[in-house]
């Protein structure tokens, strides 16, 4: 293997920065690493819920009996371990906003769009990036197949949704 | 396995081994086929145009590196740096270079989205077979199925 190695073992045109630097004073001041964090408590913002109207509200804190939870544990046991530590180390950090919502689509990938209601409901500067994953419910406590809860995790660094880890560096404008 | 990112979704076979080198996934196949794959995309706040202008940019440093890769020193051309398509039907350039000795196939491509692009590349031994792997990574290269990024 050795063209490949030999290729990447020194810094390749591709993360050469692209500059613009009249505009460094707006550039996020730590994309110059070129590395985004996976989900930590320290970059996550909110995690979300929007449940369908009429729907309980989810518990975030103790919340390991809420749906939420259960959700995240069979669909994606690697995204409920980093949510669980984002609970116990920085509960503060952790804000549940709910939305009642009609998202009822059983289309996958869902053909709703939750954030523009979302970003009318938070505070959540837009420039974060959200990460959705839209889950059915079969066996939720609204019946089977009645209910999608989408849930949204709100962080400073793009992450990937399926595990928690970076998946793309950045280049910066700045 | 599939992987998911702002621009980009990869699928790699399942009995491929990943592993993290910085900002790359690397990837191992069962028939010593080595994967890596980089992607990035612009950041930052600028006009319109300035944004247009630094991801252009970005395709074209992506399509440097790759026209680099395939003219490494020990590799010979088979099929130069250029647009291909490929089912998920984004804009991407690929290239095929073997080695002199004939005994390794290197091949790659540029994949652009939005304001990022992937850069992938593969070697391993030669066979047509790896071409058709790395075919098969290459059609599965898409936009994210998440893809509400900037909603």
């Amino acid at each position: 293997m050795n063209f490949l190695r030999k290729f990447f073992d020194k810094p390749t045109k591709i993360d050469e920065n692209v500059n613009v630097s009249q505009h460094a004073n707006d550039a996020p001041k730590d994309s110059s690493s070129g590395v985004f964090d996976a989900v930590r408590p320290e970059n996550v913002e909110a995690i979300v819920a929007i449940v369908p109207k009429g729907a309980p509200e989810p518990t975030f804190a103790g919340g390991r009996e809420s749906y939420v939870w259960h959700v995240y544990h069979a669909q994606n046991p690697e995204m409920y371990r980093a949510i669980s530590d984002i609970v116990a180390k920085g509960q503060e950090k952790v804000t549940g906003i709910y939305h009642e919502s009609e998202c009822l689509h059983t289309d996958s990938p869902p053909t709703c769009d939750p954030l523009l209601d979302l970003r009318k409901h938070t505070n959540i500067p837009t420039e974060h990036s959200f990460y959705v994953q839209c889950l059915d419910v079969m066996n939720g406590p609204f019946g089977p197949g009645k209910v999608h809860l989408v849930t949204v995790i709100a962080t400073s660094k793009p992450v990937c949704v399926i595990c928690g880890d970076p998946l793309v560096p950045a280049q910066t404008l700045g | 396995m599939l992987k998911v990112g702002r621009n980009f979704q990869f699928e790699i076979p399942d009995v491929w081994e990943a592993a993290r080198d910085g900002d790359r996934w690397i990837f191992h196949g069962p028939s010593a086929e080595e994967l890596i794959v980089t992607s990035l995309f612009v950041e930052g706040k600028g006009s319109p145009s300035e944004r247009k202008q630094a991801e252009v940019r970005l395709l074209d440093q992506a399509l440097i590196a790759a026209d680099e890769a395939a003219r490494q020193d020990g590799l010979r051309i088979v099929d130069r740096l250029a647009r291909k398509k490929f089912s998920s039907g984004i804009p991407s350039w690929s290239f095929v270079s073997e080695a002199i000795e004939e005994d390794v196939l290197f091949t790659g491509a540029v994949f652009q989205h939005h304001d990022g692009v992937l850069f992938a590349a593969l070697e391993g031994p030669n066979s047509p077979n790896l071409l058709l792997t790395f075919e098969q990574f290459a059609r599965s290269v898409r936009p994210p199925i998440t893809d509400f990024e900037g909603a």
